[in-house]
């Protein structure tokens, strides 16, 4: 497990991650994004690289959806290159009218 | 009994013996019979010069006798003066050497009226001087009544003037034993005395003694016309009793003697040799036979012994020099032949003599030596074919169970080629992901070219099964290709079955082909008819039609070739198609291995020992039906194990080369069933189980979830608003609206206490 976590001088929060979002791994890919956010002052962007995240469950939406709730609108939360059979999942689930997908 | 040369060398030699036996013994018997007759006569002749020296003695002493006669007319003429006389008579005696005396005798008173006897008797004394004894011309000496005398007188005639007296013992004068010849002295042919000459008995005895041809002969000699014994040396005779006695008084005697070969007396056989002298007397020597024969018997023995040792070494040579020259060859020969025969071709063998072995023996080496070669050309091709043999073989699919992990599908296939390759094959392969083709064929001929054009049409086959899914096409994409590549004329007999593993579909395709056995469930093997087309390769625009049927759990079939149903026996009888359906039965229960082997087996004790003419070739397939059972697992419900849980269904999702798409949408609704169970089935604290099972029918996935908590219907949970703020979201729900989302069809019952959730996804 690998969370790969980086900020810009802009106060823009990268997040990087390699593998699935299932009940395995999900929580612990929750707790290390909220780490970094706790440590930051200030965040401008949430940006979810998920070019590498070949799977998403319900669990994981569970996550992001935590994440947005504790951001409460201060900043955006984007999620770039999803690929597309977990675009579909989050789709069904209405999460893209929250989420910036990109 | 004699079929062999050493038997028959032992016979040649046997007669032979037998035959120099036979030869020889007539041999010796004429050689024994002329030698005996030849003996007979020799000695016969020489007692004759015995016979005619005693003949002469008599003859002297009778002419003695004859002479003095004429000496004492003289006297009587004369003078009558008896010292005129008796010088005259000693002259005379001095001449008679064999005699031992005599004298002039004269009747009483006839030469001096006043003498009555008158008689003048001179004798060899010891020192062989002739002298007169005068005391015999006395009174006291009255010879006329002597025997002697009186016998000579009485016989006495002018015609036969000679006589003998019988043997008398001479007292008076010298002592001994003797006979006297006398002659009569007639004066005017008047008889006035007599002549005598003694001859001493023991001097004819000695005489007569020397008569021995042999050591133990003994001889008689005797006055036959006066019958008395002069002399006889017959050891059980005494001399004494027996001389001048009668011829009666002699054992052996009697008149016929000189007509009989042989008399026996004590005991042994003589021959009597008998002679008779001028004056009659006779000469009689008896020879004892075995003492005469004695030489000629040992000669003959000897000769024969020799003859004998002789042919019987020259016979025993003879055998051992035939058995050297015939029979050591012959050995020898039988030995390196054996030798060959065990396929020992280093061994060679050296015969110098006899010449015709000899150049057998080149002969044989020669052979020996092509033999070698031959046998060194004809290993190196059984090699390269036992060779040819193994690559057609592993050609042929033969690792069983070629497919471990369909456990739809059992399949065994054997072949057994009848010469080192065969023109039979089989062969078995998914053309796709469920869809097993499997063939049998049998190309027509035997040996290297048959199995050349088997691999060329397997290869061919195998292209064209993976190149065009429908069956029909394929067959004559098959025969197009079998066809142009077949210049010589093969043709192929086929039976392909491709069976959908998924759902039992099974189609057929039969080109001339034996047809197969088919068993439906638990009941018995029988032929299946199927619509049969040509064989391939005879026509490139044939069309082929394909049969159809369905199999289902624990069905059956058997393919194979006719070399297993005309396998003949002894008796050249066909081990037939009623023959393998009732020996399939009897193993239908078994394993699809044991089936075949079962059946090779029974093929095989059928045969005999009969040699193979075909290749036996068998295929045998038994479908299991698509046993989704088997997908199942179970385990606590917890996050750790999921990672487990989730290796398991992708497993699965692989072996059946299910989409991703498909697996992607598995693996989700299995994680959000599998988080619902480890979250809310099960109060906090206590650990339940799960069990998914994963099964496919007729195309479409079902995953079924079962777990045994609390009784819970997601179904009739209410989808989430998608609508509401994100603010205001509830967490929950979600699986279960991805699951409803992605699953085609969804059931729960609560059965047995068991919440079951039933998803079904179709594999498009």
């Amino acid at each position: 497990m690998s969370v790969d976590i980086k900020k810009d001088l802009e106060s823009n929060l990268f997040v990087k991650y390699e593998g699935k979002l299932d009940i395995d791994s999900s929580a612990e890919y929750g707790m290390a994004i909220n780490d970094a956010i706790d440590e930051m002052d200030n965040i401008k962007a949430l940006i979810l690289d998920f070019s590498q995240i070949t799977y998403i469950a319900s669990i994981g939406l569970r996550v992001l959806l935590e994440l947005y709730q504790k951001l409460n609108k201060t900043c955006e939360i984007r999620i770039i290159k999803a690929q597309p059979q977990v675009l579909d999942v989050i789709k069904m689930t209405g999460f893209d009218k929250f989420l910036k997908i990109i | 009994m004699f079929a062999t040369i050493r038997s028959k060398i032992n016979l040649i030699s046997i007669l032979m013996l037998i035959t120099l036996c036979f030869v020889l013994s007539i041999f010796s018997y004429i050689y024994l019979k002329s030698g005996k007759t030849l003996i007979i006569h020799g000695t016969s002749f020489s007692i004759s010069v015995f016979a005619k020296n005693i003949n002469e003695k008599v003859i002297e002493i009778e002419n003695n006798a004859r002479d003095l006669a004429l000496h004492g007319e003289l006297f009587y003429k004369i003078d009558k003066n008896p010292s005129v006389a008796e010088p005259t008579i000693i002259r005379v005696f001095e001449n008679y050497e064999n005699s031992l005396g005599g004298g002039i005798w004269f009747k009483p008173f006839i030469v001096d009226p006043l003498k009555r006897l008158f008689g003048i008797y001179a004798y060899r004394n010891k020192s062989n001087q002739v002298v007169v004894d005068k005391q015999f011309n006395t009174e006291e000496y009255n010879y006329p009544d002597k025997n002697w005398y009186k016998e000579i007188i009485s016989q006495i005639t002018p015609e036969n003037n000679i006589a003998w007296s019988l043997p008398y013992f001479e007292k008076e004068g010298s002592n001994t034993l003797m006979v006297t010849a006398g002659s009569g002295i007639f004066v005017d042919k008047k008889l006035v005395g007599i002549s005598t000459v003694d001859w001493e008995i023991s001097s004819i005895i000695k005489s007569v003694s020397q008569i021995k041809p042999t050591p133990n002969s003994f001889a008689l000699f005797a006055d036959k016309k006066h019958d008395y014994v002069i002399a006889c040396n017959d050891k059980y005779l005494d001399d004494d009793k027996i001389i001048g006695k009668s011829l009666k008084n002699i054992p052996w005697y009697n008149e016929n003697l000189i007509k009989i070969t042989y008399f026996t007396y004590h005991g042994q056989k003589y021959i009597p040799y008998v002679k008779t002298l001028d004056n009659g007397m006779i000469l009689i020597v008896n020879v004892p036979k075995h003492e005469l024969f004695f030489v000629l018997y040992k000669h003959v023995f000897a000769l024969f012994i020799l003859l004998m040792l002789t042919s019987v070494v020259i016979t025993i040579l003879l055998y051992i020099g035939l058995k050297r020259n015939i029979n050591k060859p012959i050995d020898k020969l039988s030995h390196i032949a054996k030798s060959i025969g065990s396929g020992n071709l280093e061994e060679k063998i050296t015969i110098e003599k006899p010449l015709e072995f000899a150049q057998l023996a080149q002969a044989f080496n020669k052979m020996t030596t092509d033999i070698k070669n031959i046998t060194q050309d004809r290993e190196r091709i059984a090699s390269e074919l036992g060779f040819a043999k193994k690559i057609q073989l592993s050609s042929l699919p033969n690792k069983f169970p070629p497919f471990p992990e369909r456990a739809e599908i059992d399949i065994y296939a054997d072949m057994e080629p009848a010469k080192e390759v065969g023109g039979d094959f089989y062969d078995f392969y998914f053309i796709d992901e469920n869809k097993l083709m499997f063939l049998i064929a049998d190309v027509s001929g035997k040996g290297v070219p048959a199995a050349l054009f088997m691999m060329t049409a397997k290869t061919l086959i195998n292209d064209a099964a993976f190149a065009e899914s429908n069956p029909a096409e394929m067959i004559k994409i098959i025969n197009q290709k079998i066809c142009s590549n077949n210049k010589y004329g093969f043709f192929i007999t086929m039976l392909i079955g491709i069976l959908d593993t998924y759902n039992g579909k099974l189609t057929f395709i039969n080109c001339g082909h034996n047809p197969p056995l088919i068993k439906n469930g638990n009941d018995k093997f029988e032929y299946k008819k199927l619509e049969t087309n040509i064989v391939l390769g005879a026509f490139d625009d044939a069309d082929f039609t394909v049969s159809e049927c369905q199999l289902s759990n624990n069905d059956a079939l058997l393919f194979y070739t006719d070399g297993v149903t005309e396998a003949i026996n002894e008796n050249g009888e066909l081990y037939g198609e009623n023959r393998l359906c009732e020996t399939i039965n009897e193993f239908k229960n078994d394993s699809v291995e044991n089936i075949i082997k079962g059946i090779k087996q029974n093929v095989k004790e059928y045969a005999n020992g009969v040699q193979q003419n075909d290749d036996i070739t068998m295929l045998i397939l038994k479908y299991n039906g698509f046993k989704t059972e088997e997908y199942s697992y179970k385990t606590p419900a917890t996050r750790e194990n999921y990672k487990e849980f989730n290796k398991w269904l992708v497993n699965i999702c692989d072996k059946f080369k299910l989409n991703d798409s498909l697996k992607y949408k598995l693996e989700l609704i299995a994680e959000e069933l599998y988080t619902n169970v480890c979250f809310y089935a099960y109060e906090e604290n206590e650990s339940g189980e799960i069990t998914v099972k994963f099964d496919i029918q007729n195309n479409d996935v079902i995953l079924r979830f079962i777990d045994r908590g609390t009784p819970y219907n997601p179904l009739e949970k209410p989808d989430p608003d998608l609508n509401m703020s994100p603010e205001n979201r509830d967490k929950g729900g979600l699986g279960i609206y991805i699951v409803k989302q992605y699953a085609d069809d969804i059931e729960y019952e609560h059965k047995d206490n068991e919440n079951i959730l039933t998803i079904k996804i179709k594999n498009v």
